[in-house]
């Protein structure tokens, strides 16, 4: 029995260069949303914003309500949750119309890495926090969010004595995906023997293993059930609900880097659906690297621990395989826009509006978003009825 | 974004951190211990994340233990680590059980996780001095 259905999709364009501050780009995607929920502004009453961890609050503000033209909302928040916060921000749209709160709710995440004399390298080449408030990473030279995720990646690879290979069957995955998409940026062909020719950025990663970043937005409506049959798109039900928040605790017997709030947050989302990770069809990941790919793979439940490179080399994840994965591309070749993301494919997958890279059967679909170091975790379970059978 | 130009840079030490840092000044490893359950926790912490207790000890520690991951830059993505890439940064899990972060000083492909490290000091100028680590014959 589904909680509440995505109606609006809006997306801008999606460039390599700047063009718009990111207020404008979300001002043009909440508009584009409405409109494709076939609703006016005066309808919205909710508004839940899903700021870059890259901006500043001012540069994306509570005043997107005004900039918005909604001045009618019986909910308005910054969602901050990092990388985890627009699935967040649908869930706690959904929480809000299962309450009475509001009844039409538009969630929306803008971003603009790419700068004038700025590459996407330098706007995310920040110093990542491992140590907390010891702060030695700068000392160090730990600088970017690749190293965090190298730091997961090798000791994944190590505990489970496994090779880059598994890496880059992610990263071949995606890319097969992303040739079918017409919205992917990177669709040329990519070989295994490609991906071990390239050099290692920060090893074991290669920039194949990283998100692409791009300048745009992504806006959705989140209404009720009953409100979703009168929409003139497809609803995309929402059934399953989860968060999980491992903690990042640096002694023996804790392995926060490949240990994820991930299981958690599928658990609780599968337990509210009814379901178990056995009937989930196809899955859109947060994956800002792939190494995050084969671990949340493992924690939802979907391959045995160590097991996911296997499953990602034997093709199950690509095209025509059993368990469709990050079917646009994901952010390694699609377009890194965060959580809005997956979010967004999932939405064109449900509509049946995918084109070529259609995957048939979809009663569940896992739709996820993590942030920082992969700490934070939420999860949706997805599909294209009210209810399953 | 531009970096300032700069040859070090050094974390503004918050006050829970500073022991560590004066221990690392005289090459001592600093870690802190819950003084209600004994378990030894990274340094700057201000509860135990195992009993809860807000009751901890710093604690001189020999520093050996062993690599838990680490990762090679092949780049630098900071003007004041140009000259060293390709360089190691390392997980080490210490003996006691925590973690600390550290540059592993030698050969790249000498590097394994499980690796026996020991503790070894860089001294960066007058006022820093860096704990590293390095292959231990442990």
């Amino acid at each position: 029995m589904a909680l509440s259905a995505i109606t609006g999709l809006g997306m801008t364009e999606f460039t390599r260069d700047y063009q718009l501050p990111a207020w404008q780009l979300a001002v043009n995607a909440i508009g584009m949303a409405i409109s494709d929920a076939g609703l006016e502004h005066a309808d919205i009453d909710g508004l839940l914003l899903n700021k870059s961890p890259l901006a500043e609050l001012k540069d994306f503000p509570m005043e997107l309500q005004d900039y918005s033209g909604l001045s009618n909302l019986s909910l308005l928040n910054v969602v901050e949750a990092e990388g985890s916060s627009m699935v967040q921000t649908i869930q706690q749209a959904t929480m809000a119309i299962q309450t009475g709160m509001a009844t039409k709710v538009v969630c929306v995440f803008a971003d603009t890495p790419l700068q004038e004399n700025t590459s996407a390298g330098d706007a995310f080449a920040v110093a990542m926090p491992m140590m907390g408030h010891l702060g030695i990473e700068v000392a160090n030279g730990f600088y970017t969010p690749i190293a965090a995720y190298a730091m997961a990646a090798q000791r994944y690879l190590a505990v489970h004595d496994r090779t880059t290979d598994d890496l880059g069957a992610v990263a071949i995955s995606n890319r097969r995906w992303a040739e079918l998409n017409e919205l992917a940026k990177l669709r040329k062909p990519l070989t295994m023997e490609q991906y071990r020719d390239a050099p290692f950025l920060i090893e074991p990663l290669r920039m194949l293993d990283c998100a692409y970043p791009v300048n745009g937005a992504i806006a959705v409506v989140v209404t009720g059930v009953e409100d979703a049959k009168k929409s003139p798109q497809p609803p995309a039900y929402i059934y399953g609900m989860g968060q999980g928040h491992a903690g990042n605790i640096n002694r023996r017997g804790h392995q926060p880097e490949i240990e994820t709030g991930a299981k958690q947050a599928g658990d609780t989302a599968y337990k509210m659906a009814g379901i178990t990770a056995n009937d989930i069809d196809a899955c859109q990941f947060y994956d800002a690297f792939s190494i995050s790919t084969l671990i949340n793979l493992e924690l939802y439940g979907l391959c045995e621990k160590g097991q996911a490179g296997k499953f990602v080399l034997s093709g199950e994840t690509s095209p025509g395989g059993c368990l469709p994965v990050n079917t646009g591309g994901g952010h390694l070749s699609g377009y890194y826009l965060q959580g809005a993301t997956p979010v967004s494919e999932a939405i064109m997958q449900l509509r049946k509006q995918a084109g070529t890279r259609q995957v048939d059967k979809l009663d569940h679909m896992l739709v996820t978003g993590y942030g920082g170091r992969m700490q934070f975790h939420a999860a949706l379970i997805m599909g294209q009825k009210e209810v399953v059978q | 974004m531009k970096f300032p130009e700069a040859d070090i840079v050094w974390p503004s030490v918050e006050p829970v951190a500073a022991p560590f840092y004066e221990g690392m000044a005289q090459h001592k490893v600093m870690i802190q211990q819950c003084v209600s359950c004994s378990t030894y926790l990274p340094p700057a912490q201000v509860v135990c994340d195992d009993c809860g207790s807000n009751t901890l000890n710093w604690v001189n520690v020999s520093g050996h233990g062993k690599i838990y991951s680490y990762v090679v830059y092949h780049r630098s993505f900071h003007p004041a680590f140009n000259q060293q890439v390709p360089y190691t940064v390392a997980l080490i899990e210490l003996n006691e059980g925590p973690r600390l972060q550290a540059q592993f000083i030698g050969d790249k492909e000498s590097c394994y996780v499980g690796m026996p490290v020991e503790p070894t000091y860089k001294i960066i100028n007058d006022k820093h001095t860096l704990l590293c680590y390095m292959r231990s014959e442990d």
